[in-house]
């Protein structure tokens, strides 16, 4: 769906590159994640994907379509969020959809519908004005959908959410996968990327470091050790224990058998873990 | 069908942030001062009066439309739909026009001012309501903000103004024709004062070449500062 080799780009007058020679694909039907801090230049290169940013070095095709070349049929087919929620604030949230519906050609998303699978029915004919910043997020990320895009980009998808809808946000996004549209999400939340996304970018300074599925790193950085809690009457214990050939290991039998355990966990590392050690950055 | 939904979100996105109000109020009150002068000074009230009302606070209210939408990061996300660039700034200036001629209409009908020449004076209502807004355009395509945009457009605001000082008798020289203001000023002054015909033509053609140079500037600095800015 999206290929790009050595994409080099730097803004304005600079004269170091902000993004330095990236290469990637993105399959059709996956969710493909760009995770790094901060101005690592994860926007940007959604910005030039989207056909924001011009001025670019290096090629980058989507749909086998040369983006150089690109004209506005583009956006008939691709949904974006950004990360800061843009839309009409003295209009409500129907008005927003409804005035951004018209600008497609084929059909359109039902915008009550949208606002109902977000939590926002009730909201629907509020001023965004009066929206809050979760609010906000939840109906920018509607408006990516109106046009039942094939494509959808969003930036930090939840940022600002509370527990309860960034979990039913998560689960719209993995609908939209299901539904077989390809996604693109930029984030620095590590439980987004380790959640949605089939692959992750590693992204920082501009340069990837890394692509792969989080299952896959986070196996191969881990140990394979199980760590166990048990009590061994008031005691508290804490134990390692390999995980090869586990079922014929004498002190895991013993504790299983013996003790009454409090907590099992395999020792896999987790994605910030992976990250760090990679780039050799954090993510905040 | 995409330039009319984006011009019809421009006319309820002015109307809401107040410009209809603003624009009540002072046709209203132009409207009375027309009324309470002596005959004998309504005409070039008036086109004094239309010159700030359809020029003047034109170029200056099209950058505060443009950096309030910019305010609410609109720009972005109006251009990942279909919408075109051309769409979009035909949009704001035709919305725009459309408040600025309905002004000056009422403005008209409001003190009873009519006459012959009202072809002319029409042509001269609506283009040089184009050519401020375009001029105002310029200047918000880079503005920041609204204190940025009044700082950075004033002084060329107040240069492309110098053609009153003839209007009003106070100095004049040749170089002001190149100004459009100055046709500006002809085609609103038609109604009281007789022009020859070949000053007549000579301001429309001029209104036209301003027009044609100031579209396609405003089109290339929004395409590179605001479609895709970098």
């Amino acid at each position: 769906m999206i290929q790009v080799n050595d994409l080099h780009f730097a803004y304005g007058s600079n004269t170091q590159d902000t993004l330095r020679g990236l290469n990637f694909h993105i399959n059709d039907g996956e969710i493909f994640g760009f995770l790094g801090p901060s101005g690592a230049g994860k926007s940007t290169t959604q910005k030039i994907l989207i056909g924001i940013l011009k001025n670019f070095r290096g090629s980058v095709s989507v749909n086998g379509l040369d983006l150089q070349k690109l004209n506005s049929e583009f956006y008939e087919s691709i949904g974006v969020a950004f990360e800061t929620p843009n839309l009409y604030t003295k209009f409500t949230a129907l008005e927003n959809l409804e005035f951004f519906a018209q600008f497609y050609t084929g059909m359109t998303r039902n915008p009550m519908e949208l606002l109902a699978a977000v939590g926002l029915e009730e909201a629907a004919r509020t001023r965004v004005s009066d929206y809050s910043k979760g609010m906000k997020v939840r109906l920018n990320f509607c408006r990516s959908l109106l046009n039942n895009p094939r494509l959808i980009f969003l930036d930090e998808p939840t940022a600002g959410l509370d527990p309860v809808n960034l979990r039913k946000m998560e689960s719209l996004i993995l609908e939209e996968k299901a539904r077989g549209n390809t996604i693109c999400i930029t984030t620095h939340d590590m439980h987004v990327a380790d959640t949605l996304c089939d692959r992750v970018a590693f992204i920082v300074d501009g340069e990837i470091s890394l692509i792969d599925a989080p299952r896959k790193l986070k196996l191969q950085h881990g140990q394979r050790f199980l760590e166990l809690e048990y009590r061994d009457g008031d005691k508290l214990e804490t134990i390692s224990i390999p995980m090869d050939n586990l079922g014929s290991n004498k002190t895991f039998q013993n504790i299983l058998n013996n003790y009454f355990i409090e907590t099992i966990h395999s020792r896999e590392a987790s994605l910030e873990d992976v990250f760090v050690k990679t780039t050799g950055r954090s993510l905040q | 069908m995409r330039l009319l939904a984006a011009m019809g979100q421009d006319i309820r996105f002015q109307f809401r942030h107040g410009f209809y109000y603003a624009y009540a109020v002072l046709t209203i009150l132009y409207i009375i001062v027309l009324r309470l002068l002596p005959d004998t000074m309504v005409y070039p009230a008036l086109t004094l009066i239309l010159f700030s009302d359809i020029c003047a606070l034109g170029f200056f209210f099209i950058g505060a439309i443009v950096l309030l939408e910019r305010g609410q990061n609109l720009t972005e996300s109006l251009f990942v739909t279909p919408l075109r660039l051309r769409e979009y700034l035909l949009a704001k200036i035709l919305s725009f026009l459309f408040l600025a001629t309905l002004s000056a209409l009422l403005i008209m009908l409001g003190a009873s001012i009519g006459g012959q020449d009202l072809m002319w004076f029409v042509f001269g209502a609506v283009f040089s309501a184009l050519i401020y807004t375009l001029f105002g355009l310029i200047f918000a395509a880079r503005a920041r903000h609204v204190n940025d945009y009044f700082v950075k457009s004033l002084g060329a605001g107040l240069l492309i103004s110098l053609p009153i000082l003839a209007y009003i008798r106070l100095f004049d020289t040749p170089l002001f024709y190149i100004f459009p203001t100055r046709a500006t000023l002809i085609l609103l002054d038609v109604l009281g004062t007789d022009y020859a015909l070949s000053e007549k033509l000579f301001s429309v053609a001029s209104l036209l070449i301003w027009f044609l140079i100031l579209g396609s500037w405003v089109y290339q600095r929004f395409n590179k500062y605001v479609r895709h800015p970098a």
